[in-house]
């Protein structure tokens, strides 16, 4: 990790038609805007409205000037919000990250930075920190099972070829010497260098092609019946949506709107959040509770934020199952009756007198950067960043590809062993990214186990 | 340094008269191992020197591979060698050689807690009384002296070398310490008597004429003609083993150690001996064997190719059945030695032992192999004790600086799974890490040093003159593109520029001037990376970050960090088991611990 660059990452995801936040902070972060935009904006603190030039075409976009010190990393931040679309997104990110000096983010780099720069407390970084813990641990287990999967199995086989063909050239260079060692022909090394150049096409037409999961995320109200949750549903709306009674089990579909979210989102992050309010569960005496409970169960499985209703602060009752990525919210509903449950919940609301209703706001807010990846922006979505790890792979082959004699005149690359080394190992760096991260031993390794290596 | 004789300089070993010896092959430098004595000849060390003038074959490595692949190897003439060394010792004033075994350290609290080295416990030679030597600072360079075990065959004798004894007391004395240890094994050929060998039968292996070499002292005295070695050029020559003999060493590899479960260490996978090579690659019925002469003050022949440490026996039969040996007389017999390492997590980067100040470990006790490993490892030590001695700070050199100092920074983040040799595939940095350009790298931090005499200062001057004098040229309209091909060779620009190395320039100048216009794009490239990450690289870890104490880190990297105690985040980044969020932890830890 490094402080001195320009670190840039997709912020939300959003459903077609929404918008993506892409994101940059550093000292580039102006500096490689800029060229992309089609009029010169000014270098002050700003938002407007402004035009993207991408491959020729101009794009609406939104963008903000933040410049240091007055930003969330209190570095010069830069915010470019996008018409969401996978393609459009990655062509941007991958114009960006051209750039010396400009990469992707790291998980909680962002909030790193912040912290360094003195724009968050020591708990607060260390809170993030735990998180990141969690979000990393996630991660790792999503990966797991990806690369028991086909899919992995298929990069674990791009990685293999680049690693055999980065073992091969390094071959040629260590171990000269030896006898045994006959370094790659020129000719063999370009004809496998081509045939994992067209693999990696024929996989990248297939992934550009995907769309990222893109839901807006929803927020959902769950707890035991009559706890409040459809009081609360209207409060945080700001109006009378739900139909609200003493009787417990009034509600039985699920309402869905979106929360308004004014001056809390405060360009610093631009998803939209639903909510939704679910009937309650408990015990059900009919088959109308039970479909009900079960539909409010299906939502509770969806939602990247629950908010658990209890006006017993007791929060233990009919546990919904959730999702290890989901935020779990505590309220204890209706803070004006007496709490004689001793248990300290995490926030106590009364939707009457709308105690306490602005804090649990930003608190749904908070959640939803953490559960839209945007504190750690390696939780954009998968196939996304194995295009990316794809396309530099791609990219740095090609390059191997022209540092190999016979490939021409070119005034690009020396054709040299040392090079095609240089550019190989770039691409097993890129591969390693999505299909396990290797070291020189491992190369190494090949090597040994190839060649009989020692005079 | 014995305490109270300011520059004062002890030595004590075994034996005087073996200073300088070369217990395996006496040939000096080799892929990435050539690039490392042309560091340690940047920061004034002797090996280089001792090189130059006792080599009788040179020969420059990867000549058609490009600049940054490039290697001088010479071989030497053994006892030449080990004279020069020793001569050169003996003419500095302030060292003195006792022969005799250290016995034992001795430790003492330090003002602030912590331990600190007071001196060794000797034996001398031919005296069974112990003596205690005082020293503010204490190298140990055990080689494979250390408990080492020799075998052959079902023959084992204690000892590091062929008709040495070994040292037991210091591998006792260290793990009273607290030190880790570990076990590694190397091995060694056979020597042949050259009269006794067909020898105008074999294909014959030639040097370079002329020789490029090592010290930068010798490219900038060089005339017009280039290097001229002090001693005669002789060649080497080339046989190989046969399918009979690999027959013979199948039906025996129940007496072999390595296989018999005699020896249970590890091996270097990059050096198997020939019973290893028969079993891996099965398919093979043979293999090379080069016959090196070690010495005009001797006939030996080194074999290289067949490391063995099978009985005498068959060592016998492999070597009669090389063609051109069938009348070959062994003067030495192969054989494996098993030896004692601390195991090198327990130093930093300067070479100094973590939990014991002022004592430091250089070579093969830290888990590598190879003379020049161990020169660089040597060099570092030596400039860290004095230092230490003179309470000035540690010293270490960056990968991207020095194959030294990637050899540094691995050891000190990797576990050792094999004896640790230099590859030119282990630096990142590679194209800037080149052979011709070592002096400009390292010698003015050797001259901020105080290690560089004057009359390197005065060469490098004249060097770095030429060198922008040529880059000046190369800048030039006619050179450009053309330059950048291939076949654009160092004597093309001679010619092109009129300047003859040995005339107009010192040697090697060239070299530089067309690496950096041909990698050019590529230099840029690796000097910003190195620059970007040089903030991160370099802040350091204080030793009282208590890790256990960093929220949210993974057990495995906890575990990776606590044992390796890395000295900056980029060492912490480099450990096995530590992930990028990880270091995001560690930083924000590291912050805090800053502010509170």
């Amino acid at each position: 990790m490094r402080l001195d660059d320009t670190i840039v990452a997709a912020a939300a995801r959003g459903v077609p038609g929404g918008r993506t936040m892409i994101r940059l902070s550093g000292l580039d972060a102006i500096a490689v805007v800029h060229p992309m935009l089609a009029t010169a904006p000014s270098r002050t603190r700003h938002i407007g409205v402004q035009r993207l030039v991408l491959s020729g075409a101009h794009l609406p976009c939104v963008c903000a000037y933040f410049p240091a010190p007055a930003s969330y990393t209190g570095e010069d931040v830069v915010e470019l919000q996008l018409p969401t679309n996978a393609t459009l997104v990655e062509r941007v990110l991958a114009q960006l990250t051209q750039h010396d000096g400009v990469r992707l983010a790291g998980p909680g780099e962002f909030t790193a930075r912040a912290f360094l720069h003195d724009k968050l407390d020591a708990e607060q970084a260390e809170g993030v920190a735990a998180m990141i813990a969690a979000r990393t641990a996630n991660e790792h287990a999503a990966a797991r099972d990806l690369l028991d999967g086909c899919t992995g199995a298929h990069y674990r086989t791009l990685l293999d070829e680049a690693i055999e063909l980065l073992a091969l050239v390094e071959a040629g260079i260590d171990f000269s010497d030896q006898e045994d060692v006959v370094a790659i022909s020129p000719q063999n090394l370009s004809l496998r260098l081509e045939v994992l150049i067209s693999t990696l096409d024929a996989l990248l037409i297939g992934t550009s092609g995907r769309e990222a999961p893109s839901e807006r995320l929803r927020a959902v109200l769950v707890g035991p019946p009559n706890a409040g949750k459809s009081t609360l549903f209207n409060a945080l709306l700001g109006r009378e949506r739900a139909v609200v009674s003493d009787v417990a089990g009034t509600t039985r579909d699920a309402l869905v709107e979106p929360l308004p979210l004014d001056g809390l989102a405060s360009g610093w992050f631009d998803v939209g959040i639903d909510l939704v309010d679910l009937a309650g569960l408990g015990d059900a005496s009919s088959a109308l509770d039970r479909a009900a409970q079960q539909l409010a169960r299906e939502h509770v499985v969806r939602a990247s934020i629950v908010i658990q209703c209890d006006p017993a602060g007791q929060f233990d009752q009919h546990l919904p199952i959730v999702r290890d990525e989901t935020v779990t919210l505590r309220v204890r509903t209706k803070a004006d009756l007496p709490n004689d449950s001793g248990a300290e919940p995490m926030m106590a609301v009364c939707a009457l007198d709308g105690w306490h209703l602005e804090a649990l706001r930003k608190a749904i807010v908070d959640a939803a950067a953490t559960a839209s990846g945007i504190i750690s922006p390696d939780g954009v979505p998968l196939p996304a960043r194995h295009a990316r790890a794809l396309a530099a792979a791609r990219e740095a082959l090609n390059c191997a590809l022209l540092s190999t004699p016979g490939q021409g005149e070119n005034m690009l690359h020396m054709q040299d062993a040392a090079i095609t080394a240089h550019w190989l190992r770039n691409a097993v760096d890129a591969l390693g990214e999505i299909a396990g991260r290797i070291s020189p031993d491992d190369v190494l390794g090949r090597i040994f186990a190839t060649f009989c290596i020692g005079k | 340094m014995l305490r109270g004789q300011a520059h004062s300089i002890a030595i004590v070993t075994l034996r005087a008269d073996a200073i300088g010896a070369m217990s395996c092959n006496p040939a000096i430098g080799g892929i990435a191992k050539g690039q490392m004595v042309r560091e340690i000849d940047a920061l004034g060390g002797l090996m280089s020197l001792a090189s130059d003038a006792t080599g009788i074959m040179f020969k420059m490595l990867n000549t058609s591979r490009g600049a940054a692949a490039r290697s001088p190897r010479a071989q030497c003439d053994r006892h030449a060698y080990a004279r020069y060394v020793r001569t050169a010792l003996g003419s500095r004033q302030e060292i003195d050689i006792i022969e005799g075994a250290v016995e034992d350290l001795t430790v003492e609290r330090g003002g602030d807690a912590c331990r600190c080295v007071a001196g060794v416990v000797i034996r001398r030679l031919n005296d069974d009384d112990l003596q205690f030597v005082g020293a503010d600072a204490v190298i140990l360079t055990t080689g494979t002296f250390m408990r080492g075990l020799m075998h052959e065959g079902e023959r084992m004798t204690p000892g590091g070398w062929a008709g040495e004894a070994p040292s037991t007391g210091i591998a006792k004395s260290l793990r009273v310490l607290g030190f880790e240890l570990g076990r590694l094994k190397t091995g060694t050929p056979p020597r042949l008597s050259k009269g006794t060998i067909d020898w105008d039968d074999l294909e014959s292996q030639v040097g370079d004429a002329p020789p490029t070499p090592f010290s930068d002292l010798g490219l900038d005295a060089a005339g017009p003609d280039g290097f001229a070695p002090p001693l005669a050029q002789t060649s080497c020559r080339i046989t190989k083993t046969t399918r009979e003999a690999h027959e013979f060493i199948r039906a025996n590899l129940h007496r072999a150690p390595m296989f018999s479960g005699q020896i249970e260490s590890v091996g270097p996978r990059y050096c198997p001996s020939i019973e290893d090579k028969v079993v891996r690659f099965a398919e093979r019925d043979s293999h090379h064997v080069f016959l090196e002469p070690e010495s005009y003050e001797s006939d030996w022949v080194y074999c290289n190719g067949i490391a063995t440490s099978l009985p005498r026996d068959v060592q016998a039969d492999v070597v009669k059945r090389l063609p051109g040996c069938a009348h070959a007389e062994v003067v030495q017999w192969g054989y494996a030695v098993e030896y004692d390492m601390v195991r090198p997590h327990q130093i930093d980067a300067s070479c100094m032992a973590r939990h014991i100040a002022g004592l430091f470990f250089a070579g093969q006790i830290n888990g590598t192999s190879g003379y020049e490993e161990a020169a660089g490892q040597g060099l570092v030590a030596g400039v860290n004790a004095v230092r230490f001695a003179r309470r000035e700070s540690a010293w270490a050199l960056g990968r991207d600086l020095a194959y030294i100092g990637v050899m540094m920074d691995d050891l000190v983040t990797k576990t050792p799974i094999e004896p640790y040799r230099m590859f030119t595939s282990r630096a990142e940095h590679r194209l800037l890490l080149r052979t011709d350009n070592t002096a400009d790298r390292l010698t003015p931090i050797g001259m901020q040093l105080g290690i560089v005499d004057t009359a390197r200062a005065a060469a490098f001057a004249r060097r770095s003159d030429a060198l922008r004098r040529v880059r000046d040229v190369l800048a030039g309209p006619m050179f450009g593109k053309r330059a950048r091909r291939p076949d654009y060779t160092v004597e093309t620009l001679s010619a092109d520029a009129g300047l003859t190395p040995g005339v107009h320039l010192p040697w090697g100048v060239l070299e530089t001037a067309l690496a950096e216009h041909q990698y050019a794009g590529y230099l840029d490239r690796q000097r910003a990376e190195v620059k970007r990450q040089e903030r991160m690289e370099r802040r350091a870890i204080p030793s009282e970050v208590d890790f256990k104490a960093v929220t949210g880190l993974r057990t495995e990297a906890r575990n990776a960090l606590e044992r390796f105690r890395p000295a900056t985040l980029g060492q912490a980044g480099r450990l096995e088991g530590v992930s990028p969020a990880d270091m995001t932890l560690l930083l924000v830890a590291l912050e805090r611990h800053t502010r509170s």
